[in-house]
């Protein structure tokens, strides 16, 4: 590996040219090459992040000599199979959220990473957020006592449209994989693996889930109520509820505006110390793990990824939406 | 009727300590007797809200001609038994929250007010806020668009005690009837009655329920979460959530000092002054409703009263926590 850590973009999209604008922002990264189906589209990005390479099909991406990881930044219905593409011709990867559309294809990816020895993380910034951390780390220092609920609800409002990538079932549309995974995730951090699983929601006319409400039970009586839907607007927040305290997260909790702390001793107000668009420290674990030769995030596991995968499966089976990927 | 309301207060605990002083004090409105069962608090509470009778029975105060209305201010476990003696003895009551343990005690209550012709309503203070009644205005104004989901929580931190009413499933003990049913009439005001209830939640020593988590569905795709705690502390949150923006509750539930409305013109507060207490409201409520004759709050229908028991029944049951007044 060179000095800086070189990447090539799978897709051009606009989750590929906001994070790609990161990287390429990023002392000691770049962005040598950019894949997409359409050509003018790679090109057009290439040009956008500093002149890199680009390809009119991800096969010739992947073949590039030159990249040290591929960042796939496709619609997740295509995730498995790019990541297996990538990880076929020896490229280490981190995958857009939702990782893949169901736990089977999460783990066809997570055994041929791991069977060829390459990095693999699912690009949850979330997990890297520094205020989520700080919640993290200040929950788990009882500073709020134990903990015994979360909430977090995460909801964007989006007109129906039966081919945007939200509603269109082929692509792996809904709202529990594309910000559902969110909420699902803050609850993760906190909670862990719930022992009970209940789902209430509603389908749009596609088939696709349109709001997703689940509620996780603990066996020790912890609990979390998460949310997402399509349909509404909302201040996407959570909540984290202890004995001693609580921590709120204000704004999107993939990158809150700020997290109040509060216990015995009032409030402590801290606040988004990021600039740019919030990925850089995804950009950095990254970087930091391919260096250090972990083929995982301790951050951001492939275990934790997959498991909240077999969850959503068991939710989605509930409320009824298949995924053509589903039958195989 | 006297010119002034003259108020029975039935219990001498500490919520009629802090309802009493705001009876005594709100314009038009007096305490004429106290009645416990011990004589000497009844006669100390008496002394503090200036009442000049006091009645170491409940059947003594319930006789009392000079009373227009009693307050019942016991614990939930002894409401209906309460409610009946005074509606038996042809008086009006405002009968503390939760209205009874159940719904079967709730229609028994409702049926003899009805039967009787007699003011009837649970003191249910939260739907008399004005800053509530400001958010249900504006939801249903359209303002926020259609509303799709309501979020609430109340928690508040009971360390575990057997005796305590909390925990006392003899008295009517757990989060649900004590806490819960703030978050449940909030959420029934935005949504009304679900056609779906899932519950989690945790089961202290006693059987009571010492955190309630529920979710309710609706058969449009609506949705609600709802929860509450003895086990945790919280900000006392409620989120409405439409098609075109939120209100959100900012602390405390059940006594509101400010709400924000969310829409696209940004975000817009609106704050109140808390008296002494907040249940001033109320009172002025049950004084209305009297001097114009009506036997019912339009603003705390009966009806609703007994279909939210209904729900919390249904969650109780779910959690299995039984009192011995649901076997009868």
């Amino acid at each position: 590996m060179t000095d800086a850590i070189r990447w090539g973009i799978l897709g051009a999209g606009g989750i590929a040219g906001t994070v790609g604008a990161e990287i390429a922002a990023t002392p000691d990264h770049q962005v040598v090459a950019v894949g997409a189906r359409d050509l003018d589209r790679a090109a057009a990005l290439a040009d956008q992040l500093g002149g890199a390479r680009s390809y009119g099909s991800y096969a010739e991406l992947v073949a590039d000599p030159d990249l040290d990881v591929v960042y796939i930044a496709t619609t997740h219905g295509q995730h498995h199979e790019q990541a297996l593409l990538c990880l076929g011709a020896g490229k280490p990867i981190l995958v857009e959220k939702a990782f893949t559309l169901n736990a089977r294809q999460a783990r066809e990816v997570i055994a041929e990473a791991r069977q060829r020895q390459l990095f693999c993380m699912e690009a949850m910034w979330m997990r890297l957020n520094p205020l989520i951390r700080t919640a993290q780390d200040a929950a788990a220092s009882g500073r709020i006592g134990d903990l015994v609920s979360v909430r977090s609800e995460l909801s964007t409002r989006f007109e129906f449209d039966p081919t945007h990538r939200l509603f269109d079932l082929h692509v792996g549309g809904g709202a529990l994989l594309d910000i559902g995974v969110y909420a699902a995730t803050f609850a993760w951090l906190f909670l862990g693996r719930p022992d009970t699983v209940q789902v209430t929601g509603s389908l749009s006319p596609t088939g696709s889930d349109a709001t997703v409400a689940m509620q996780w039970g603990y066996a020790d009586g912890r609990f979390a109520q998460i949310a997402s839907t399509t349909l509404s607007a909302s201040p996407l927040s959570g909540l984290v509820v202890g004995t001693k305290g609580w921590i709120s997260v204000d704004g999107p909790m993939a990158r809150p505006a700020s997290i109040t702390i509060h216990d015995a001793d009032g409030d402590e107000v801290l606040t988004d110390p990021l600039t740019g668009a919030g990925y850089q420290p995804e950009v950095l674990e990254v970087a930091h793990c391919l260096r250090a030769g972990q083929l995982e995030s301790p951050l951001v596991p492939l275990d934790e990824t997959l498991a909240i995968l077999e969850v959503f499966d068991d939710v989605r089976a509930r409320l009824g939406v298949r995924y053509p990927a589903d039958q195989e | 009727m006297a010119d002034s309301i003259r108020w029975g207060i039935l219990g001498a605990g500490g919520i009629a300590a802090t309802v009493g002083p705001e009876i005594a004090a709100a314009e038009g409105n007096d305490v004429a007797a106290v009645g416990a069962r011990d004589l000497d608090r009844a006669a100390a509470l008496a002394d503090r809200v200036g009442a000049p009778r006091s009645y170491g029975s409940y059947a003594e105060l319930a006789a009392d001609p000079d009373v227009d209305v009693v307050y019942i201010a016991t614990t939930h476990g002894q409401h209906h038994e309460h409610a009946l003696l005074c509606l038996q003895a042809g008086k009006p009551i405002l009968v503390e929250k939760a209205f009874t343990l159940n719904a079967r005690q709730a229609r028994e209550v409702i049926a003899e007010a009805r039967a009787r012709q007699l003011f009837c309503m649970e003191g249910m203070w939260m739907r008399l806020n004005p800053l509530i009644i400001k958010a249900q205005e504006i939801a249903a104004s359209g303002r926020i668009g259609d509303v799709i989901s309501v979020h609430a929580d109340l928690s508040h931190l009971f360390p575990y005690d057997p005796n305590h009413r909390l925990y006392d499933l003899a008295a009517g003990g757990g989060s649900l009837l004590d806490l819960g049913v703030y978050p449940a009439t909030f959420a029934w005001l935005f949504l009304g009655r679900p056609d779906v209830v899932q519950t989690v939640g945790a089961l202290a020593p006693t059987g009571a329920d010492a955190s309630a988590a529920m979710q309710w569905g609706y058969a449009d795709g609506r949705f609600a979460q709802v929860s509450c705690s003895a086990q945790g502390t919280n900000p006392l949150t409620g989120l409405v959530a439409g098609t075109a923006g939120w209100i959100s509750i900012g602390q405390r539930v059940h006594r509101a000092p400010y709400i924000t409305v969310h829409d696209d013109a940004g975000d817009e507060e609106f704050r109140q002054t808390i008296t002494a207490t907040g249940f001033d409201h109320e009172i002025n409520e049950v004084a209305r409703c009297l001097r114009a004759g009506e036997l019912e709050s339009p603003r705390a229908p009966l009806d609703e009263t007994l279909a939210i028991l209904e729900v919390l029944d249904q969650a109780r049951a779910q959690l299995g926590v039984r009192y011995a007044a649901d076997a009868s």
